[in-house]
């Protein structure tokens, strides 16, 4: 809790809270894909790659999504290599 | 914030929400629709984007959603809103004042004193600030008959108690008195409490004849006097006539009544009855709440035997006013009857058991 707490208050340009089935992820610039087991984004120059089952986008405010489901992994990759 | 139910296309409305940058707030999925929470100013931009699903407000949030179910449920609330008021009308309202008194002699007094302070039935409750300053103003303009009085609400009624002044009266010592008959009969009872009693029962006296003496007398020598005290029952005799008519109108109810308001003695609604008892059922004012009863006017025609009948009743009566009603009448006789302008008119003997003595006061010497 006093992660997520000090991660608001934090100065870092993006952040990422992986809960048991949740995740939050903050200043995110834009979604690449969305499917029930994969779901794509990109922040900043990397792309995050979370893997799961029944993935849904469950809020999106401003630069802030949640996407509830079951998580089983999440990857980095940068965008410009993978271009 | 408002919540709208998306059928049809739920992923491409997604992916519009996103790329335009519409604020979601939350997502149901369900099996063939989403519900979607999202700013009520969205609204029209949403459903210009998404205008191959079918969109529609499902709920209203914060203060939008007290107004939907105010205009949902207006009629509703405006019942119940008219009910309460009702109910508050009707439990201030008093409906009945009990006097409570031992002896209960004061009773009309008391009920014509406080209908002249407005303590009156089917008129609104006062504090009890208000009812202590009445029964104080009461008690001030009422010294000479009353001790004590208390108006309290109980509910929806007053309760009324008061205690009567008691003058007592000082016997004056030097005056001694006799019972004397006030009028002829003849004697049935002698209840002597002070003094010799002079008759013996059957006996019959004249108006005048002393019955219970004051004067105590030994040997025929007065050895002292005292003022009589004692009751002296008698049969006595009256000669009563009477007129009573052969054809009365008497006043009978129906079923019929009509509610409506009387606002400066000018009614609101038109009056259904020409012949109508009004009753006050409350008061605000010059408003009154009021229910006329309809009523018909029936003609009775009394036979002779009838009309004989209730002539008596009503010379009895008027008798016993006269006389007392702890009297008591032993027996009628009709001496003369005679009918004149629809008028049965009757001349009665009556037989009365009545108390005939009174004081009558002596000085030793006279």
């Amino acid at each position: 809790m006093l992660d997520i707490i000090k991660s608001y208050f934090s100065k870092n340009n993006y952040y990422i809270i992986i809960l048991n089935d949740k995740i939050i992820i903050k200043n995110y610039k834009s979604i690449l894909n969305i499917s029930d087991n994969e779901i794509n984004i990109k922040l900043e120059n990397i792309i995050y790659k979370i893997k799961g089952n029944n993935l849904v986008l469950k809020k999106i405010i401003s630069n802030e999504l949640e996407i509830n489901g079951i998580i089983e992994s999440v990857k980095k990759y940068d965008s410009n290599k993978s271009n | 914030m408002i919540q709208i139910k998306v059928i049809n296309e739920t992923n491409r409305f997604i992916n519009k929400c996103i790329k335009n940058n519409i604020n979601i707030y939350n997502i149901d999925y369900h099996k063939d629709y989403i519900l979607v929470n999202i700013d009520e100013n969205d609204y029209k931009t949403i459903k210009k984007l998404n205008y191959y699903s079918n969109i529609s407000i499902n709920k209203y949030y914060g203060i939008n959603k007290i107004k939907t179910i105010i205009k949902k449920y207006k009629y509703d609330y405006l019942l119940l809103i008219i009910f309460l008021f009702i109910i508050y009308i009707l439990s201030n309202v008093i409906v009945s004042i009990d006097i409570i008194n031992e002896s209960n002699t004061l009773n009309k007094e008391i009920n014509i004193i406080l209908k002249e302070n407005n303590i009156k039935k089917y008129t609104f409750r006062k504090n009890i600030k208000e009812l202590n300053k009445i029964s104080d103003s009461i008690l001030k303009n009422n010294r000479d008959i009353l001790d004590f009085i208390s108006i309290k609400k109980d509910g929806m009624k007053y309760i009324v108690r008061y205690e009567e002044r008691i003058i007592k009266k000082i016997k004056e010592e030097n005056n001694y008195c006799n019972i004397i008959a006030k009028k002829e009969g003849t004697i049935t009872k002698i209840i002597n409490t002070n003094g010799i009693t002079s008759v013996i029962k059957g006996q019959n006296v004249k108006a005048g004849d002393v019955l219970i003496t004051g004067e105590i007398k030994l040997n025929d020598e007065i050895k002292a006097n005292t003022c009589a005290n004692g009751i002296i029952m008698a049969n006595t005799w009256y000669k009563v006539t009477i007129e009573y008519p052969m054809n009365k109108e008497i006043i009978e109810y129906t079923k019929n009544k009509q509610y409506n308001l009387k606002i400066n003695n000018k009614y609101l609604f038109k009056q259904k009855y020409t012949n109508k008892k009004d009753k006050t059922i409350f008061k605000i004012k010059n408003i009154r709440f009021i229910k006329s009863n309809e009523y018909i006017i029936k003609n009775i025609n009394y036979t002779k035997e009838e009309a004989t009948k209730l002539a008596i009743e009503e010379a009895k009566n008027k008798l016993l006013d006269k006389i007392g009603k702890n009297n008591t009448i032993i027996d009628q006789k009709v001496l003369k009857e005679s009918i004149n302008n629809s008028k049965i008119e009757l001349e009665l003997f009556i037989d009365v058991n009545e108390s005939i003595g009174e004081l009558e006061y002596y000085k030793v010497g006279e």
